[in-house]
C-alpha cells in the first residue's frame, strides 16, 4: 500500500492528466521578442522578462515621436478626410513630445530632436502635395499569424495603397540610413558589420511583415520599404526661436519637389547603393520562407531559455553591437562582457 | 459577411471540433448554454459562467460569430477582461480560431477581418488607447510606482494629527494606541486605497467634504474624517500635476464618453467604415468590476445603443481589495432597468468540463450548504447547479481531507503523497501538482511556508513558490540600501531627529559587505568622495540618478555575481530599481540627485549648522535624503515582492507550485492541495470597512440592507475556497491542522459548513 493509494484510479481507467493542457498559445511580438532577443538574449531576460527600467528614458525617444506622430496624421486624415495642417503637425510633435518628457524620457540630443521633428513635417507637407497621403490606408497596422506552436505578432507603420489594387507596406525609421556608411566603409571594417548587421535585421522584419500581411490578409504587399527619416532633406528652421515647440510651431516645410519625391521611388534610389531617403527590402518568395523559418526558430529558443530562466550574456561571436545595443542597455552594469 | 449561421457551426464542428453545448436563441426557456452565449441577440446579455464552463471559448465564439456570419466590423466591437494575461489569451484564441475559419473552402480568402482592429484589452489600456486616438489632449498617465511615490510625496500625516488617528482607525480597523505617528509606507498605501475608492466606487464627494450623507447616517466616527480624506485626495490630485494614475484614468474616461469629443467613437462617423461606432461590449470577469467601471459600461452602452454582454461568476470574485464589487454582476439585471435598458437574457453555462463529476457535485454541494452566502445578499441565489462533463472520470477519491496535528507532519504528509504518486510514475511531472494558499499573507509567511519547503526538499521534490517574500530581509537588498544611504548621506542623517536610525541594519550590512571586500571598498571610498565635491567641480555628477547609482553599485562583483548566478535575487533587485526609477522622477531634481549647492536660498551655513549638521553645507540635499529615507527606504522595508509569473512559459512543469488562490484564478491543475487555514473570525480587512463607511454618500443601494464588513469578509472567504476548490481536474485535497478540523466540525468557521465537510473522505 502506497501512501497516495486513494489517489490512484482503481479501474486503471484514468491516469493523471497533464498540466497544460488548456493554456493558450505564446504570443511573440517581431520587435520586442524576437529581435530583442536576437539582439542579446540577457538584455531580453532582464528587460522584456524581469522589467529591469530604462535609466534614460532616451533610448526611443526619437522613434517613438516620429511613429507616434505619423500614426496621429494617418488617423486624422482618416476622420478629416483631409491632411492636417504644417500647425497640425507641430501640434502632434509638441504633443507626443510633452508626453514622452512626462513618462520620465529625455532625447538624448536635442538638436537631432528639433531637426527630426522639421523632417517629419517636410514629410508630412511632401506626401500630402503629392498626393501620396491620401493613399496611406492605415498606419500602425497590426498582423497576426497561427504558426502551429506560436502566434506571432508584428506592427507595420503604414499600409500604403498604390493605384494599381496592390499595396506596399512601409516601415519609418528614425535612425541613420545604414547605407550611407556601408558604401563608405571596406567591409571588413568593424563599423560595416555592425551596419550591415542593422541593414539585415531590418530587412529580415520587413520579410517577415510580407509573409504576415499575406497571411492575416491574404493579399501580397507588392513591395516594403523602409523610410529613413533623416534623409528626408529640409529646410533648417529659423535661428529666431529657441525653444522647441516655438521653433515647430513657426516651422514652415518646404515640400520636396515632384520630381525629386518620384525619383526616390525608383529603383536604382531604392537599392543599396541609392541614397535617397527609401530603401525597398527584397521580398522574394525563398526569402519570405527563410525569414520565416528562422521566427520559429527563434520563438522556440526563447520558450526554452525563459523555461529556464537563466540569462548569460551571449557568446562572443552573437554579441550585440556595442555602440547600438550596449551602451543603452539597462543592464550593462552587470553584464561580463560590456 | 463571410460565412452563413450554418457553414460558421460546420467549421467549428468539422475543424475545429467544437461543439457548442446547449440551446440557441430560438427555445424560450429550459437550459441554455454556449449556443446562446454565443448566438443571442439581445440587447443586454447576462452569462453567468461557473469554474471550467467554456467562459472564455463562448466570448471568442461570440466575437467571432458578429465578425464572421453578421460581418460586423472589428472597430464596432469592445471586448474588455480583467487582466493583461487574460487579454492576449483571449486575442492569442481569436487568432488561432479565425485561422482555422478562414483555411476553410467555404471562406473567401481576401480580407478576412483584422481582429487587431478590435477594442480588446483591459478598461484601463482600452480608455488609453480610445482617448489617445479620440481626445485632443489625451491624458497622461503614470506607472503605479510613480503614483505611490506622488501619494507618498503630497500626504501630510501630521494634518489634523488627532483626526487622522481616528480616521485611519475608520479606515482600517488598526488600533493606533501603539503607533508613534501616522506615516510610513504602509500607513500611506492604506489612505491612498481610499482616496482611489472615492473615485472607483462614484461617491460623492461634495457629500463627503461637508460630511452631509445622501444616504443613511454617517457612520465615521469623527465629524471632521470625511472632510480630512478628501483634503488627502485633492492633495494628491494636485501633486500629480495634470497626469493621471489608472484611477483617474477611469474616471477621465467616463467623462470623455459624456463629452462631445467621444461622438466619433460612440456614434461613428457617417460613410467612414474605420469609424464605425460602437455596436457591441462584451465584458469578461465582470464580478470584479468596480462601480466606475460599471458606469462606463453602461454609459457606452447607452450612448451608443450597443449590446452589452457581460460575463462572470459571484462566486469567483476575489478582488474586493482592489476595490471590485461583485454587486456588479448579482445586479446587473437591476442597473440595466435603471440605465434603461432591456432586462438582460440570462444565460447559464452549467457544463463543466475541467473537473472529475465527484469534484463538481461537491462543488455544488459546497455552494448550497454555505447557507451564510445567501443570506448576504450579494450573491445570486438559489444558483443552478453545475452539470459534470468533464473527460476526467475514475474511481479514486477525488475530493478528500487531510488532517494532521501539526503544520509539520502535515507539509510531510503532502509531501510524501507527491513522491510516491510520482514514484509510481503516476504522476508524470511534479508541475501537475499544486498547493493553493488563501492569502499571500499565509504564503509570504517565511515560518509557514518553510515547512513546505523543507518537507518537499527532504523528499527531493522541488517547490517554485512565485508568492510573496518580504523584501527587507533579503541580504542583497539590505546591502544595496545601505550601500546607497552609506554614499549619499555624509551626514548621518539618519540618526537624526523622526529618522530614528532609519536603515541602521542596511548600513551595516553594507559595512561588512565593505569589509569582506577590498576591491569593492576601494572602489566605494573614491565614489563616497565624490559626494562631497561642490556641485561645480567636475568630479560630481550632475546626471546622477538614483537608479544611474544602483545600476553602478550592482555592476561591481560582489552584487553583480550574485545577480548573474541567482534568478530570484535578479527578479528582486529589478524590483528595486523600478523604484529608484520611480524615486527619481517624484523626488528628483529633473530625475538627478540634487546638489545641496544648488539650494544655497534655503541650506545657508546658519541653516545648516542650525539643523546641527557640521561643517559647511555639503553633498547631497537633506531634503532628498529625507525624503530617501522616509518614502523610498520605507517602501522596500514595506514591500512585498511577488516574483511576477512568466506568463509566457506559464509554471514550471518539472516543480510543484505553490501559489495563491488569486495566482491560480483562470489557471487548472491535475492535483490541487488546498493549505487550508482556519483563521476564526473572518478577516475584515480595509476593503471590508470602507465599502460600509462610504455607503452612505455612494448613489447606489439606497435603502437596501447590506452585509456588515464581517460579513462581507464571511462571503469573500467562501469565494476563495471556491476557487481553489474549482480549479482542480483530477482530484483535490483539502489539507488542515486537526485544531482547524475541530473548528469545522463544531461550525465555528462560516466558510467550511460541517455538513458539507464530513462528507468527505479522510486521505
Amino acid at each position: 500500500m502506497g501512501i497516495g493509494d486513494k489517489l490512484r484510479d482503481g479501474s486503471n481507467l484514468q491516469k493523471i492528466p497533464s498540466l497544460g493542457s488548456e493554456m493558450s498559445k505564446p504570443v511573440f511580438s517581431i520587435t520586442s521578442d524576437i529581435f530583442l532577443f536576437r539582439h542579446c538574449q540577457r538584455q531580453y531576460g532582464y528587460v522584456k522578462v524581469m522589467d529591469y527600467p530604462d535609466e534614460a528614458g532616451s533610448v526611443a525617444f526619437i522613434g517613438d515621436l516620429v511613429h507616434e506622430t505619423m500614426e496621429d496624421v494617418t488617423r486624422f486624415l482618416v476622420a478629416q478626410k483631409t491632411a492636417p495642417t504644417d500647425r497640425e503637425v507641430a501640434e502632434m510633435l509638441i504633443h507626443h513630445m510633452n508626453n514622452l518628457l512626462a513618462r520620465g524620457g529625455l532625447p538624448r540630443n536635442w538638436k537631432s530632436l528639433i531637426d527630426v521633428g522639421c523632417k517629419v513635417m517636410t514629410l508630412v507637407r511632401t506626401m500630402d502635395v503629392h498626393g501620396t497621403l491620401a493613399q496611406i490606408q492605415t498606419a500602425e497596422q497590426t498582423l497576426y499569424s497561427d504558426q502551429g506552436g506560436h502566434i506571432f505578432q508584428g506592427r507595420v507603420d503604414a499600409v500604403y495603397d498604390n493605384k494599381f489594387g496592390t499595396c506596399e507596406i512601409w516601415d519609418y525609421k528614425s535612425g541613420d540610413d545604414p547605407r550611407k556608411l556601408l558604401s563608405k566603409l571596406a567591409p571588413s571594417n568593424p563599423t560595416y558589420q555592425t551596419w550591415k548587421k542593422y541593414l539585415d535585421d531590418n530587412t529580415s522584419q520587413l520579410q517577415l511583415y510580407t509573409e504576415l500581411f499575406e497571411l492575416t490578409f491574404g493579399a501580397t504587399p507588392t513591395a516594403a520599404k523602409l523610410i529613413f527619416i533623416q534623409n528626408i532633406p529640409h529646410e533648417p528652421p529659423s535661428a529666431k526661436y529657441k525653444k522647441v515647440h516655438e521653433i515647430w510651431e513657426h516651422y514652415t516645410p518646404k515640400a520636396i519637389p515632384k520630381s525629386t519625391w518620384d525619383s526616390y521611388h525608383t529603383t536604382a534610389s531604392m537599392g543599396l547603393n541609392g541614397k535617397g531617403p527609401v530603401f525597398s527590402v527584397p521580398v522574394t518568395l525563398k526569402q519570405r520562407a527563410t525569414a520565416m523559418a528562422n521566427l520559429v526558430q527563434t520563438a522556440e529558443e526563447i520558450v526554452e531559455q525563459r523555461l529556464k530562466n537563466e540569462w548569460p550574456s551571449p557568446p562572443v561571436h552573437r554579441l550585440p553591437d556595442r555602440e547600438k545595443t550596449c551602451d543603452f542597455c539597462a543592464v550593462r552594469t552587470t553584464c561580463d562582457k560590456y | 459577411m463571410y460565412l452563413t449561421e450554418g457553414q460558421f457551426f460546420t467549421i467549428l464542428k468539422n475543424e475545429l471540433k467544437r461543439i457548442p453545448y446547449g440551446t440557441g436563441p430560438t427555445k424560450s426557456s429550459g437550459p441554455t448554454g454556449q449556443l446562446l452565449g454565443i448566438m443571442s441577440n439581445s440587447q443586454t446579455n447576462w452569462i453567468l459562467a461557473g469554474p471550467g464552463t467554456g467562459k472564455t471559448e463562448t466570448l471568442v465564439l461570440r466575437t467571432l460569430r458578429l465578425l464572421l456570419v453578421d460581418g460586423v466590423r472589428p472597430e464596432a466591437i469592445v471586448l474588455t477582461t480583467f487582466t493583461k494575461r487574460a487579454a492576449r489569451e483571449l486575442l492569442a484564441r481569436l487568432s488561432e480560431y479565425l485561422a482555422k475559419f478562414t483555411q476553410t473552402p467555404s471562406f473567401a480568402k481576401t480580407n478576412p477581418p483584422d481582429i487587431s482592429r478590435l477594442w480588446i484589452g483591459t478598461l484601463h489600456s482600452l480608455a488609453s488607447k480610445i482617448m489617445g486616438e479620440f481626445q485632443r489632449d489625451a491624458p497622461i498617465t503614470i506607472s503605479e510606482e510613480e503614483a505611490v511615490m506622488v501619494f507618498m510625496k503630497s500626504f501630510r500625516p501630521n494634518r489634523k494629527a488627532s483626526v487622522m488617528r481616528v480616521l485611519y482607525e475608520d479606515l482600517t480597523g488598526i488600533d493606533t494606541q501603539k503607533m508613534k505617528w501616522i506615516g510610513g509606507t504602509k500607513v500611506a498605501r492604506n489612505f491612498r486605497e481610499a482616496v482611489n475608492r472615492i473615485i472607483e466606487d462614484g461617491l460623492d464627494i461634495n457629500a463627503l467634504k461637508y460630511n452631509k450623507p445622501i444616504g443613511g447616517k454617517s457612520l465615521w466616527s469623527h465629524k471632521d474624517c470625511g472632510p480630512l480624506l478628501v483634503q488627502i485626495m485633492e492633495d494628491y490630485h494636485k501633486a500629480l500635476d495634470g497626469r493621471f494614475d489608472f484611477t483617474l484614468l477611469q474616471r477621465a474616461f467616463l467623462d470623455f464618453l459624456n463629452s462631445k469629443e467621444s461622438v466619433d467613437f460612440i456614434a461613428g462617423i457617417s460613410g467612414n467604415a474605420a469609424r464605425p461606432g460602437i455596436k457591441h461590449i462584451i465584458v469578461d470577469e465582470y464580478q470584479d468590476s468596480n462601480p466606475i467601471q460599471e458606469q462606463i459600461y453602461f454609459t457606452l452602452a447607452n450612448h451608443s445603443g450597443a449590446t452589452l454582454t457581460v460575463v462572470g461568476d459571484d462566486d469567483q470574485s476575489l478582488y474586493r481589495f482592489r476595490g471590485a464589487n461583485p454587486d456588479a454582476l448579482v445586479q446587473f439585471d437591476k442597473q440595466c432597468a435603471i440605465f434603461s435598458l432591456p432586462t438582460p437574457t440570462t444565460i447559464e453555462l452549467l457544463e463543466n468540463r475541467r473537473s472529475h463529476p465527484d469534484i463538481v457535485e461537491s462543488l455544488n454541494d459546497y455552494i448550497s450548504k454555505c447557507t451564510t452566502r445567501s443570506s448576504f445578499g450579494a450573491a445570486r441565489s438559489p444558483k443552478s447547479p453545475l452539470i459534470a462533463k468533464s473527460s476526467v472520470i475514475g474511481t479514486h477519491v477525488s475530493i478528500s481531507t487531510i488532517s494532521e496535528p501539526d503544520l509539520d507532519s502535515l507539509a510531510t504528509k503532502v509531501a510524501d503523497i507527491v513522491r510516491d504518486l510520482y514514484d509510481t510514475r503516476d504522476l508524470s511531472q511534479f508541475g501537475d501538482a499544486v498547493i493553493l494558499s488563501q492569502s499571500t499573507t499565509l504564503m509570504g509567511i517565511r515560518s509557514r511556508y518553510s515547512k513546505w519547503e523543507e518537507a518537499f526538499a527532504a523528499r527531493g521534490i522541488p517547490l517554485h513558490n512565485p508568492g510573496a517574500k518580504n523584501l527587507h530581509t533579503e541580504a542583497i537588498v539590505k546591502e544595496l540600501i545601505g550601500c546607497i544611504s552609506l554614499l549619499i548621506d555624509d551626514i548621518e542623517l539618519n540618526s537624526t531627529g523622526s529618522l530614528e536610525n532609519r536603515l541602521k541594519s542596511q548600513r551595516n550590512a553594507a559595512n561588512k559587505l565593505l569589509k569582506s571586500d577590498n576591491k569593492f571598498s576601494k572602489w566605494f571610498d573614491n565614489k563616497r568622495k565624490t559626494f562631497l565635491l561642490p556641485s561645480n567641480s567636475k568630479g560630481w555628477d550632475k546626471n546622477m540618478s538614483l537608479l544611474g547609482l544602483g545600476n553602478e553599485l550592482i555592476g561591481q562583483t560582489v552584487f553583480s555575481d550574485r545577480i548573474n548566478g541567482n534568478p530570484f535575487e535578479a527578479w528582486i533587485i529589478g524590483w528595486v530599481l523600478r523604484q529608484f526609477n520611480a524615486y527619481d522622477q517624484t523626488f528628483g531634481n529633473w530625475g538627478k540627485i540634487p546638489h545641496v549647492d544648488d539650494y544655497p536660498d534655503i541650506w545657508s551655513p546658519t541653516k545648516w549648522k542650525s539643523m546641527g549638521f557640521k561643517g559647511k553645507p555639503r553633498g547631497v540635499n537633506p531634503s532628498y535624503l529625507y525624503d530617501f529615507y522616509n518614502h523610498l527606504a520605507s517602501l522596500v522595508y514595506d514591500g512585498k515582492h511577488e516574483t511576477p509569473r512568466d506568463d509566457l512559459v506559464s509554471l514550471p512543469t518539472h516543480e510543484v507550485s505553490a501559489l495563491t488562490v488569486h495566482q491560480s484564478k483562470g489557471l487548472s491543475f491535475p492535483i490541487v492541495f488546498v493549505d487550508w487555514r482556519g483563521v476564526g473570525e473572518p478577516w475584515v480587512g480595509s476593503s471590508h470597512l470602507q465599502e460600509t463607511l462610504f455607503q452612505p454618500f455612494s448613489p447606489r443601494n439606497h435603502g437596501l440592507t447590506l452585509p456588515s464588513p464581517v460579513e462581507r469578509a464571511a462571503h469573500d472567504s467562501i469565494r476563495k475556497l471556491f476557487v481553489a476548490l474549482s480549479r482542480a481536474q483530477y482530484a483535490v485535497v483539502l489539507c488542515m491542522t486537526e485544531k482547524d478540523e475541530q473548528a469545522i466540525t463544531t461550525d465555528s468557521i462560516q466558510e467550511v459548513p460541517s455538513a458539507w465537510f464530513n462528507s468527505l473522505q479522510e486521505l
